[in-house]
This record gives C-alpha cells, sequence and structure tokens, in this order.
C-alpha cells in the first residue's frame, strides 16, 4: 500500500518532471523561433555599425556628416536634414561642401588595400572592432572559433565594394535631398563580375533613381573580387540612413 | 514500465527534435550578409557622347543626283550644318549642368557611324569604355526647308536605348534645335528635361525707361519685348510660354495689365473690366493658367484678388488693413505664398487659394519679401535683409527649414526659378548697376548675364517650351 504509494509519488513526480522538462523545452523552441526573425534582417543598423568602426571608411561627408547635422533636431527626418541646399551656397564664400573641394576621390581602393589596413586597424586599436563584432559578426565568430578573419575579409570586400561603385556611380544634386531607397539582390562571381541582371526588390518610387542604381552595379561590374562568389543585397539612398 | 521507457524515449526524441529546431533556425539567422549601403560619391553630371551624322551621306549623294527632282532640297546638309548642330546639343547639355558632354577625342572612332541603329548594340562596352554614360548618335537629313534630325539616346550601362524620337528645326536656327534635342536628352536620363531652350525675361533700363526685355537662358539674344516708352515692371509668363503679361503705368498714372506674344494670345491691355479704374499693380497666372493672382486695391492699401483670365469669378485672397503684396502660386495650385506687412514689417505668408491655412514663414529680420515657388514645391525662395545687404534665401512653405542660397556685400534680389528646379536666376548690383544672374542650386555656375548699361532687373524664367523649334 504504502509502496504503492511511494511509487504512484514517483511516477508523478517523474511526468511532472518531464512534463516540466518537455514545457522548458517548448517555450525555448518559441522564444527561439521568435527570436529569429528579428535576429535576421536588421541590416541597416547593423551597416552603420559596421562602417562607423572601419578606419579610413569614406569622404567625410554624408556619412559622417549629416548624422551630426541631424541629431539636434528631433523626430522628422525627412525635413530635418535640411538638405544639401544647406551645403550649397554662396558662391563668394570658399565651399563647404567636401564633395566639391575634393575632385579626385580617392575613387578606388583595390581589396587587397582595405584588407591590410583593416587589418591595421584590427591590430592596433580592439575596442572598436569589439563593438563592431558584437553587433555585426557575433553569431558567426562564435561559430567559426576564430572567424575574424573572415570578417574582416568580407567586411573589407564590402568596403571595397562600396568605394568602387561610389566611384562610378552619378547622382545629380536634385535627388540628394529626398527620401529614395532602392534596394536590388546582384549575384557576384568569384572574378567579381556581376551575374546576370541586378534584381530590384524595394523600388524607390522614382523609376529615374531606380534605373540609375542599376547602372551604377553595370558600370561598376567587376566589382572587386570577393572572398567568395555569392548573392549580396545592394541599397541605394542618397543618405546613409534615416 | 514499458508504457513510462516509451514514454521516456519519445519525451526525448521530442526533445532532441526541439534542439535540433533550435539550432537550425539560429543557423538560419546567421546566413545573411548584411546589406551593402551605397551612398553618392562625387560624380554628379553624367557624361554624353553626342554623335551626328548627315543622311545621306555626302559623298553617295554626290554620286547619284536627286531622283526626286520635285524635292530638291532633299540633299544632305552640309557638314557645316551637322557640325554647328552637334556643338549646340553640346552646350545645351553642359547647360543643365547634370549631363555633360564628352570631348570628341575620347571617343571618336572611325567607321562606327553609318546610320542609327536599333538594339541590340555591340557597341555598349566601347561606348562605356570611352568613358560614356549615355550616346547620343543622330541623323541629319534637309527635308522641304526644314532640318530633321532622328536621334536616339542609348544607356551604354544597361546597353538599352533611352529614347528615340526625330525633330524638325529651321536651318537658321540650329541652336534652337539643338537645345531642343540636348534638354530631351538631360529628360531621358534624369526625368527632368534641361532648360537650354527656355527665356528669362526681365526688366530693363538700357533705352531709358524700364521696358520689357527677354534672353534665352543662356544670356543670348537680348531683346525687347515692349517698346512703348511707358514705365514697365514685373514680367510674368503666361503658363505655355511665348507670351508675357507685364505692369505698365497709363498716361492717367494708374497701373495696369498688359500682354504682349509671339502668337497664340492676343497682345494688348488685360483684365481691363476687373477692378475697373482701381490701380492693378501685378498679375500672375496660376501655374495651369486658369486663374489669375491680381494685386489690387480698393480702399487703399494693395489686397490679392483672384480672378479667371475671362475676367470672371473675381474672389478676394486676402482682406486686411495691411498691405498684400508678391503672390507665387505653389506648383499645384492649391497655395499662394504673398508677402504682408500685418505683423509691422514685411514677411512672407502661405495660405490656401481660399484663404483658409494661413501661417507666417519667415521670422529672421524685418524684410523678406519677392517669395517664389519652387517648381518641385518643396521650397520658397525669397530675398531677405542680413545686415547691411540683402541676400537670397529659401524656406520650406512650412517655415521650419530656412537655408541661404545667395549672398554677397551688396544686394541680390528678386529670385525666379528655372523650370526644372536645378537653377535659379536674380539681380543684383555687385557690379554697380544691376545685372541678372543666374545660378546652379548647389551654388556652383554662378553667371553674370547681362552687361548692357542700365539697370536690368525683376527676372522671371519662362516654363518649358511647349512647341517644336520648327514651329
Amino acid at each position: 500500500m504504502l509502496r504503492g504509494v511511494q511509487r504512484d509519488e514517483r511516477r508523478g513526480l517523474r511526468r511532472f518532471v518531464m512534463l516540466s522538462a518537455l514545457a522548458h523545452l517548448g517555450i525555448g523552441a518559441a522564444a527561439g523561433l521568435v527570436s529569429t526573425p528579428f535576429a535576421r534582417p536588421a541590416p541597416a543598423a547593423i551597416q552603420v555599425e559596421l562602417l562607423a568602426s572601419l578606419p579610413v571608411a569614406s569622404r567625410p561627408e554624408a556619412v559622417t556628416k549629416k548624422p551630426v547635422v541631424r541629431k539636434p533636431v528631433p523626430p522628422r527626418p525627412a525635413k530635418v536634414a535640411p538638405p544639401k541646399p544647406k551645403q550649397v551656397v554662396l558662391p563668394k564664400r570658399p565651399r563647404a561642401r567636401p564633395q566639391k573641394a575634393k575632385p579626385v576621390a580617392p575613387a578606388e581602393i583595390s581589396y587587397e588595400d582595405a584588407l591590410a589596413q583593416l587589418r591595421a586597424e584590427l591590430g592596433e586599436s580592439e575596442a572598436p572592432t569589439q563593438v563592431a563584432s558584437q553587433h555585426d559578426a557575433a553569431p558567426r565568430a562564435t561559430e567559426a572559433g576564430g572567424g575574424v578573419p573572415l570578417d574582416a575579409e568580407i567586411r573589407a570586400w564590402m568596403l571595397a565594394t562600396k568605394r568602387h561603385v561610389r566611384s562610378v556611380w552619378v547622382t545629380p544634386p536634385e535627388f540628394l535631398d529626398r527620401n529614395l531607397r532602392t534596394e536590388m539582390w546582384i549575384d557576384v562571381a568569384a572574378d567579381g563580375q556581376v551575374v546576370g541582371e541586378p534584381e530590384v526588390v524595394a523600388a524607390s518610387g522614382d523609376p529615374f533613381w531606380d534605373d540609375n542604381a542599376v547602372r551604377a552595379i553595370r558600370s561598376a561590374s567587376p566589382l572587386p573580387k570577393p572572398p567568395e562568389p555569392g548573392r549580396w543585397r545592394l541599397a541605394f539612398s542618397p543618405r546613409a540612413s534615416w | 514500465m514499458v508504457s513510462d521507457a516509451s514514454r521516456r524515449r519519445r519525451s526525448a526524441c521530442l526533445g532532441l527534435a526541439l534542439c535540433g529546431c533550435l539550432v537550425s533556425a539560429s543557423a538560419v539567422a546567421e546566413e545573411p550578409n548584411p546589406v551593402l549601403e551605397i551612398t553618392p560619391g562625387a560624380a554628379s553630371a553624367f557624361r554624353a557622347a553626342v554623335q551626328l551624322f548627315a543622311q545621306p551621306r555626302p559623298a553617295a549623294a554626290a554620286e547619284t543626283p536627286s531622283a526626286d527632282p520635285a524635292t530638291p532640297l532633299r540633299a544632305a546638309p552640309d557638314p557645316q550644318t551637322v557640325q554647328v548642330l552637334r556643338e549646340a546639343i553640346e552646350a545645351g547639355l553642359g547647360f543643365s549642368s547634370v549631363v555633360l558632354p564628352l570631348a570628341r577625342e575620347a571617343f571618336l572612332a572611325p567607321g562606327v557611324t553609318e546610320s542609327i541603329r536599333g538594339g541590340p548594340r555591340a557597341e555598349c562596352p566601347a561606348w562605356r569604355q570611352s568613358g560614356a554614360d549615355a550616346w547620343v548618335e543622330g541623323e541629319v537629313r534637309a527635308r522641304g526647308g526644314l532640318v530633321t534630325v532622328a536621334f536616339q539616346v542609348w544607356d551604354s550601362a544597361r546597353c538599352l536605348r533611352l529614347l528615340g524620337e526625330s525633330v524638325d528645326g529651321s536651318p537658321l536656327d540650329l541652336q534652337r534645335l539643338g537645345q531642343h534635342i540636348a534638354d530631351r536628352v538631360v529628360a531621358s536620363l534624369t526625368g527632368t528635361p534641361g532648360v537650354s531652350a527656355t527665356e528669362i525675361a526681365f526688366v530693363s533700363t538700357r533705352r531709358g525707361a524700364p521696358e520689357i526685355f527677354v534672353m534665352d537662358a543662356d544670356g543670348e539674344r537680348q531683346r525687347s519685348a515692349t517698346r512703348s516708352g511707358s514705365l514697365k515692371s514685373f514680367p510674368a509668363w503666361l503658363p505655355r510660354g511665348g507670351a508675357l503679361l507685364y505692369t505698365a503705368f497709363q498716361k492717367n498714372g494708374v497701373p495696369a495689365l498688359f500682354l504682349t506674344s509671339r502668337g497664340g494670345v492676343r497682345p494688348g491691355p488685360f483684365l481691363r473690366r476687373v477692378l475697373k479704374g482701381r490701380p492693378k499693380y501685378r498679375g500672375v497666372f496660376s501655374p495651369a493658367g486658369d486663374r489669375v493672382a491680381v494685386v489690387s486695391s480698393l480702399d487703399g492699401e494693395a489686397e490679392i484678388f483672384l480672378v479667371d483670365p475671362d475676367g470672371s469669378d473675381l474672389a478676394r485672397f486676402t482682406n486686411s488693413r495691411s498691405i498684400e503684396v508678391s503672390p507665387s502660386w505653389s506648383p499645384d495650385a492649391t497655395r499662394i505664398a504673398f508677402v504682408s506687412d500685418r505683423s509691422g514689417s514685411p514677411q512672407i505668408y502661405v495660405a490656401d487659394t481660399n484663404g483658409a491655412n494661413l501661417h507666417r514663414i519667415t521670422f529672421q529680420g524685418g524684410y523678406n519679401t519677392s517669395p517664389a515657388w519652387s517648381p518641385d514645391g518643396r521650397w520658397i525662395a525669397y530675398e531677405t535683409r542680413v545686415g547691411g545687404q540683402i541676400d537670397i534665401w529659401m524656406v520650406d512653405p512650412t517655415g521650419e527649414v530656412n537655408v541661404p542660397l545667395v549672398a554677397h556685400p551688396r544686394n541680390d534680389e528678386n529670385p525666379t526659378w528655372s523650370p526644372d528646379g536645378r537653377k535659379l536666376a536674380f539681380s543684383s548690383n555687385r557690379r554697380g548697376r544691376a545685372d541678372i544672374y543666374r545660378v546652379d542650386l548647389d551654388g556652383r555656375g554662378l553667371v553674370r548675364m547681362t552687361s548692357n548699361a542700365g539697370e536690368n532687373t525683376q527676372p522671371a524664367w519662362s516654363p518649358f517650351p511647349r512647341v517644336e523649334p520648327s514651329r
């Protein structure tokens, strides 16, 4: 009798433990599944961190300067960045616009150079790199163990590609203070050639801006040689983000 | 017992499966690369190669005399015509600032030009190689006393034909024909035509009394549009172009509105029966041409009225004891910017055409006048006194963003937008007497366009021409 009760208790306990284990697993799985969509894209944020952490990144203009201007102004981004005309101005004064001040842009940087720069940066200061990897490459780094070199390679390629495309992309001033964003997929072959037609997946609303982005990619092909061939998503916009 | 074991096994399987799910889900989450964000670089102008050739080719024409004696003009245009036309197109492109002509030595290839052809074009890589973003090619024919150009614009990067058109023009005005083609090329690449074929009206005292003059947008061909000797001011284009509304002081000293035209509109007094006997200081057509804003006064102070061009449906737009002048229509014709001194100093206000939603948009200093609404509707250029000088600024229609455009220790006044919104013309006394200047919106390309004796003021940039060069 007593043994029967104990057995019942034990069985009940075991059932409880199993059920709770199942419940935990279930909750864990649900949490994991729910969190993945968030973990997935958020690319803009990632990109901003990533570029900010890079050394020579780019000319001081759009990327670095505008956000600073915009910061203090509160909510409405479209109006906030009192567009390009702000820098435009005054024929008589020395021009404040870095674009013009520096016509011979460091247009192209070879992939190797970018990689070397990046390695130098990695060697010199660890802090910013870690901030970047925290946002960007954390999963990959943990998975690949010493995954930093891979990330560095990819990032160097991204930097070199960004510079290369910028050097051939023609953007008339009239587009620069508008909220335009064209996103496209491109297939990059091992030799850097853009294979096939870019696939525009998010149009800007202005067909001329979209066409111009495709034109830029076609002019830029071949891109710098990538670490590995693959499919990349590109976003063309007058500003880094808004 | 058996059931216990199987239950345990099942739960273990389930657990493993769930773990597997978790692992694979996190693996999927890692996969996508970050989006590669591209922002504009330094290049702000497309490069276009312009290649024209005569058709039929002069040599062939010489060998086989015209088969059709009834049309003796059906000969090949002379090489001079082709060259002048090409140079006109290149100049028109250069005027746009967003499409620049490629130097000829960069792309001249022997034997490429037989006739213009459709796609696919094998030359695209060569075009790209030469640095041409766009390839403009055209056949020039002489036909019936006119010059006909069939032209195409190719996007060399995508190897895609952007435009294919044919246009006629007078052999005596190849400039205009070239400008028309150039403006169309600009439109094919950017969506907005160039303005090399537009004109600017202005007031000049070069012949004594202030008269209305017109010049091409590049400052060439300055000619008078009025010459009656009475005092004239405020030229304003009719939306269809080719005609101007202006104010002239009559013999009795009362200002009235008049039209002057190259055709299509009867010149002479305008809205004479409206507000009869009252001074009419200024008239401005709405962008669609279906209403006219008229500055007049019933009881002393100037007010703004709206009326149909035929004089019907008169409505009072402003109604206050202060002075209201200088109306400027928004491009969609739903709002009007104007100057009022109701606050004690001249300031710019915006209101719907029915007078609703009135709000002030300028607050800096005590002198803000001459509003000019931009063609894209996003800005209002105006003149403002900063310290001892008058500069040109622009403000958005809500009044929140206010930025300088043109500044000089002397006075810059009367801004007017080019119809593509890429340029601004204004008058300035920076060289002593007032002259008309133009400048790109980004501050580049400042050019003085008048240099005759006399004061040159109140520029008004024409709309896009709506007629073909041959008309």
